[in-house]
């Protein structure tokens, strides 16, 4: 039996009163696996990446995070669970006051007593890991390229050694190139660093290639969890039409 | 035979180094260690470990279980990339008052770019007066000057409170109590009306046009209307430079009825100088000359605050810090220069004998 790293029962989100954005999710994370969550604009991608990390309040169910329930919970175990994720946010969210090397070593300043030799040394690998070179250890966010500002979000969301990393959005304005490679090293830290991954994104490409599990998204509820395959096997008109475009067909062919 | 236990994960780093650092090993010898009651490693303790077995010429480790074999091999794979590290070489001090003196020289020739190409705009609009966007100029009047008015008003009637109190101290010494009138008038009038609400408008206002250009110049919103042919000095400055025009010198008037005002309560409260007493003596000693003279700087100050204001807005570069910073320094650089053309106007009218 494998291991639940996020468990969701009848989760409901609500932002005014009657609108309902999510309904009645249920949906299961295992550990080591990616899990990407898909589904068309406005269908509660992010909202649901949002409320498991407690950004956004649940209005009934129940979270629940390395076995922690985070709907309503107290402030330590809050801070414990969130010492244990990382996150990528879709525009890099990188301290724009803060270089490079100096956003990757944040969180361990902030949450480890280590000396700062040992904390820049750490940082330096997990900047190298992410595939940054080093001549870019000083420059400001604001200097860094579109793809490098993500590899150094990357460098910073795995900064702690997270068991669990939630990725939004991760190719979005990348080129394939990039994209591509980001696909590789998303793969290759999930293996070597044995991570869970929770992913939200558009991309074809990376969907056909990263997750091993997609759950799709419509309506504020889960219209269908499977692998890539046989999501596009789905006969729900509304995934069917998702995975149905010119895009897709491609990638089958 | 060096045997490796327990968890060696980033929470249970320090505690590694310490028993790593108090400890010594022969390290010419091979060295063989066991790592087979390793329980856990994440990179951090990859990390260690492989700085550790460094400090040994050969070495030969046992028992790491395939995936935490993986993760040594691939931070060592990281170790072994040779990456360039430029860092960066603070300067001496004869080269950062050159940087500094660059950066002084450039900014003066960007800010007078700015000017020449404001003034560039409005003869355009003199030439073809329906560009001008009389709608922008009275939303720039509401939100700087009308929105104002509360916070002008109790300012300055402070203001006025504190002159009077301070000066009638003195005046009740020699008897003099109905001079306070003479004195509150001129100074109000000529100084701390036009000045005090210049520089309340300057954090107020000044502040909040460079903040909210500076967000546009982040976002790209400059860079969307010059690609559809607006140039942002005609649609975001000009303005707020006639608007702010038209809003200083009415709320410098507000100002100053304001602090007359609490100048006059005092005067009634601890000089015994009644209302009716201190208005009629107001009418035959303030001549019209010190309210206009007053009022004449305002426009000054109003295209100092404005144009500083939008000038370090579009200075604006990528970071939401790079748009505190210019705020900073769009408040600090209108109150400097407000006070500097106040010293001049002094110098100006005292060389005339007004």
């Amino acid at each position: 039996m494998m291991e639940t790293v996020i468990d969701i029962r009848n989760l409901d989100v609500q932002f005014n009163d009657d609108h309902h954005v999510l309904q009645g999710i249920n949906l299961s994370v295992y550990r080591n696996e990616i899990m990407a969550i898909v589904g068309g604009s406005g269908s509660g991608k992010s909202t649901i990446l949002r409320s498991m990390l407690m950004l956004i309040p649940a209005a009934s169910g129940s979270l629940r995070v390395f076995g922690e329930e985070i709907t309503h919970c107290s402030q330590k175990t809050a801070e414990k669970v969130r010492k244990r994720w990382g996150m990528l946010f879709q525009g890099g969210a990188l301290f724009s006051s803060m270089t490079l090397l100096e956003n990757v070593e944040f969180p361990l300043q902030e949450h480890t007593n280590l000396n700062n030799k040992t904390i820049r040394e750490i940082a330096k690998l997990k900047i190298s890991l992410a595939g940054l070179p080093f001549s870019a250890l000083y420059k400001m966010p604001s200097e860094l390229s579109g793809g490098m500002q993500k590899r150094a979000a990357l460098a910073r969301a795995i900064a702690l050694d997270p068991e669990l990393l939630f990725l939004d959005e991760p190719t979005a304005g990348l080129d394939p190139q990039s994209a591509g490679a980001f696909d590789d090293l998303i793969l290759t830290l999930k293996e070597s660093l044995n991570l869970t991954v929770v992913m939200a994104t558009h991309d074809m490409d990376t969907l056909s290639r990263v997750p091993n599990r997609i759950a799709f998204l419509g309506q504020g509820q889960v219209l269908g969890v499977d692998t890539f395959k046989g999501l596009i096997q789905n006969k729900n008109p509304v995934i069917h039409a998702y995975f149905s475009g010119p895009r897709t067909e491609r990638l089958l062919t | 035979m060096i045997t490796l236990s327990g968890a060696w994960t980033l929470s249970e780093l320090r505690k590694l180094q310490h028993t790593l650092d108090k400890l010594s090993w022969e390290q010419d010898k091979p060295q063989i260690i066991n790592a087979e009651k390793i329980t856990q490693m994440d990179t951090a303790g990859a990390w260690l470990l492989s700085v550790f077995i460094t400090r040994f010429k050969a070495v030969q480790i046992q028992g790491l279980k395939p995936k935490q074999q993986e993760l040594l091999s691939l931070v060592q794979q990281q170790a072994k990339k040779t990456h360039k590290i430029f860092h960066p070489v603070p300067l001496n001090w004869l080269a950062r008052i050159g940087f500094q003196t660059f950066i002084f020289a450039h900014q003066f020739k960007s800010f007078l770019t700015f000017l020449g190409e404001v003034v560039l705009t409005i003869g355009a609009w003199i030439r073809h007066p329906r560009l001008i966007q009389w709608k922008l100029i009275w939303g720039t009047v509401e939100n700087t000057g009308y929105r104002a008015m509360p916070i002008i008003a109790l300012l300055s009637f402070l203001i006025g409170v504190v002159l009077s109190y301070q000066m009638g101290l003195q005046l009740r010494t020699y008897g003099a109590n109905i001079y306070i009138v003479d004195l509150l008038g001129v100074s109000i009038f000529r100084e701390f009306g036009p000045l005090i609400t210049a520089i309340i408008i300057a954090g107020r206002s000044g502040s909040a046009f460079t903040a909210e250009i500076g967000t546009m110049q982040v976002n790209e919103e400059l860079d969307a209307l010059r690609t559809m042919g607006i140039a942002p000095i005609d649609r975001l400055v000009l303005q707020k430079i006639f608007g702010l025009l038209i809003a200083l010198p009415l709320l410098t008037v507000w100002a100053n009825i304001a602090g007359i005002l609490g100048g006059m309560m005092m005067a009634h409260n601890i000089l015994d100088v009644g209302y009716y007493a201190f208005l009629t003596r107001f009418e035959h000693a303030i001549a019209l000359k010190h309210y206009v003279l007053g009022l004449i700087k305002t426009p000054v100050f109003a295209i100092i605050i404005a144009c500083v204001g939008c000038y370090q807005g579009l200075q604006v570069t990528g970071s939401a810090e790079s748009v505190g910073r210019q705020t900073t320094r769009s408040v600090v650089q209108a109150i400097f220069l407000i006070i500097c053309a106040d010293a001049l106007f002094s110098i100006l009218y005292a060389w005339y004998n007004v």
